[in-house]
């Protein structure tokens, strides 16, 4: 996703909860934390990434309570 | 009086010899909840009548011969964190947002407890839904600690861990989505188990991140937490998280010792910003284990490096997502510190909410694969730091805690994302006074196992040789 994208995206929250009466400041810091969540959470290796493992992890679940 | 700090199996052993007593210690808990327990601000609702008779109910079943005999909680009083919902009782969830809110359904859980005889006695602080790590409550109230009262309880099943270390009931339920049952444990000396990802249905439990959520047990001892987590691990079907697994009995082996386990050090992140008397506290232990027959090992924890952030991303998604229509209808409900957390959760890309999500297989396969065919488990810190005071840790008027508070679920919160086991057990007490822990992470479906290795460590401190400090809050 573009930063250009991004930031458009971030403005319209904060207009949105600007409207609901929230404070700009309050949804701006919001926005910085989720974007240092974003970096830190960021995969060291993310090469294996692929949709079919979005099911995996119940899958796993599953197997090993069988397993056992 | 008999000593508060009796067991399960205490309290059940007197139930047999005078059934009357389970009239007897349900109302000494519910006259304690209502006390003690509204001192240590632990208390959000004290359900005197129901309680009283369920306990007369159950009484004239054991003295007409029916009813759950054998069951190891009959009679028992407990109470449970006040996200755990019962049909008709208020469950605030410790926010003003469901001020008066009234349960229409009974948790799974709960049910099961129900089922086996135990006698549920009220409902306990919790932080704002769940979503904190130090107890702090600006509507429902912070509860203090028993060990001493300017100390936190930890959270967010922070009334839980007050009133099981205050001995006014045996055991309480909690919910951990990033370690609220262990934390709690931890500050309050307690035995919390968090159990393995779809081990215990959450039907019925106000959710925080149904990815993540799960429900545990506080209690003071491994033999009582053994008990409960037999009685409420089952299939829910309400639950789609859910699982069915076929569990042990979990005390037949737990006194078995630990000869032959083999107990990993971590040698990555765990250990990391921790402080140096902790990592004493903890090495002194990880030694005791070596004597007690342990193969003591070092051991990486590949990958666990980014799982702390993955679940502060995946719980702010969620939660903001199940919170969004109460956030814009009426946001100035929610305390300050609730709201702050839940707003991250609409900044966070879909993207990289979906990355997290399916990043959690691999990582969970890697850990499995390269630390627990190695080892049977992990020990490691809970707290990275001696407990805090309530003032101290309080953000709302001292912003320098957030580091102190973004630490606190260093240890904890990545087991949540892995959806593995761990069990915290006191060992001690840290360089304040207050109680000190270690946790223990198995592989999934090994609670056995880690209830067997806390077990044997817990036979050699006897912890609860000490009461709490009670005396200083009926000054």
């Amino acid at each position: 996703m573009s930063d250009k994208t991004k930031h458009s995206d971030k403005n319209s929250l904060i207009s949105r909860f600007s409207i609901a009466g929230i404070s700009e400041e309050t949804l701006t810091n919001a926005a910085d934390v989720a974007k240092l969540l974003c970096k830190q959470s960021y995969p060291v290796d993310s090469s294996p990434l692929d949709p079919r493992h979005f099911n995996d992890y119940q899958g796993l679940i599953f197997e090993l309570s069988r397993k056992k | 009086m008999s000593s508060p700090l009796r067991s399960i199996e205490e309290m059940r052993a007197n139930i047999d010899d005078h059934p009357k007593s389970i009239i007897e210690q349900t109302s000494q808990a519910v006259s304690n909840l209502d006390n003690l327990g509204r001192k240590l601000n632990a208390v959000a609702y004290v359900a005197k009548d129901d309680s009283i008779a369920r306990a007369k109910h159950l009484h004239n079943s054991v003295l007409r011969g029916d009813g759950n005999r054998t069951s190891p909680l009959l009679g028992v009083p407990i109470a449970h964190k006040d996200l755990f919902m019962r049909e008709g009782w208020p469950c605030e969830g410790g926010s003003k947002t469901l001020a008066g809110h009234h349960a229409s359904q009974t948790a799974f859980v709960i049910d099961r407890l129900d089922k086996q005889g135990a006698v549920d006695c009220g409902r306990l602080t919790s932080v704002e839904f769940g979503l904190g790590t130090t107890g702090h409550n600006t509507y429902s109230g912070t509860p203090t600690n028993p060990w001493h009262p300017k100390y936190i309880c930890g959270g967010s099943s922070s009334g839980s861990g007050a009133v099981v270390a205050g001995g006014i009931v045996p055991v309480s339920l909690g919910s951990d989505t990033g370690g609220s049952v262990r934390l709690p444990a931890a500050a309050c000396g307690l035995v919390g188990i968090k159990p393995t990802h779809g081990l215990v249905g959450r039907s019925g439990v106000i959710a925080l991140s149904p990815t993540l959520d799960t429900v545990g047990t506080l209690t003071r001892s491994v033999r009582d937490g053994a008990i409960v987590l037999q009685a409420i691990a089952a299939v829910d079907k309400h639950d789609h998280g859910s699982v069915s697994f076929n569990f042990p009995h979990l005390l037949d082996k737990l006194e078995e010792g630990i000869t032959g386990l083999r107990i990993g050090w971590p040698t990555n992140y765990f250990f990391e910003d921790t402080e140096r008397t902790v990592t004493d506290g903890i090495d002194k232990i990880f030694h005791l284990m070596g004597h007690l027959g342990a193969k003591c090992v070092d051991v990486d924890v590949p990958g666990i490096e980014t799982a702390n952030a993955m679940t502060m991303l995946i719980t702010a998604v969620e939660g903001a997502s199940l919170h969004e229509k109460t956030i814009i209808e009426n946001y100035s409900a929610f305390g300050e510190q609730t709201l702050a957390r839940l707003l991250v959760g609409f900044f966070v890309p879909a993207y990289d909410y979906y990355k997290a999500l399916v990043y959690r297989a691999i990582s969970a396969k890697q850990v499995l694969a390269e630390t627990f065919e190695k080892v049977d488990a992990v020990i490691t810190p809970v707290w990275p730091y001696p407990l805090p005071t309530i003032e101290e840790s309080d953000l709302g008027t001292n912003p320098d805690a957030a580091q102190m508070i973004l630490q606190s679920g260093h240890n904890t919160r990545p087991v949540n994302y892995l959806g593995f086991p761990a069990v915290n057990l006191p060992i001690g007490f840290d360089t304040n006074g207050l109680p000190a822990s270690v946790q223990f992470i198995g592989a999934p479906f090994t609670e056995a196992k880690l209830l067997r290795i806390a077990r044997t460590v817990e036979r050699e401190l006897n912890f609860w040789s000490v009461e709490p400090r009670l005396s200083v809050l009926t000054k």
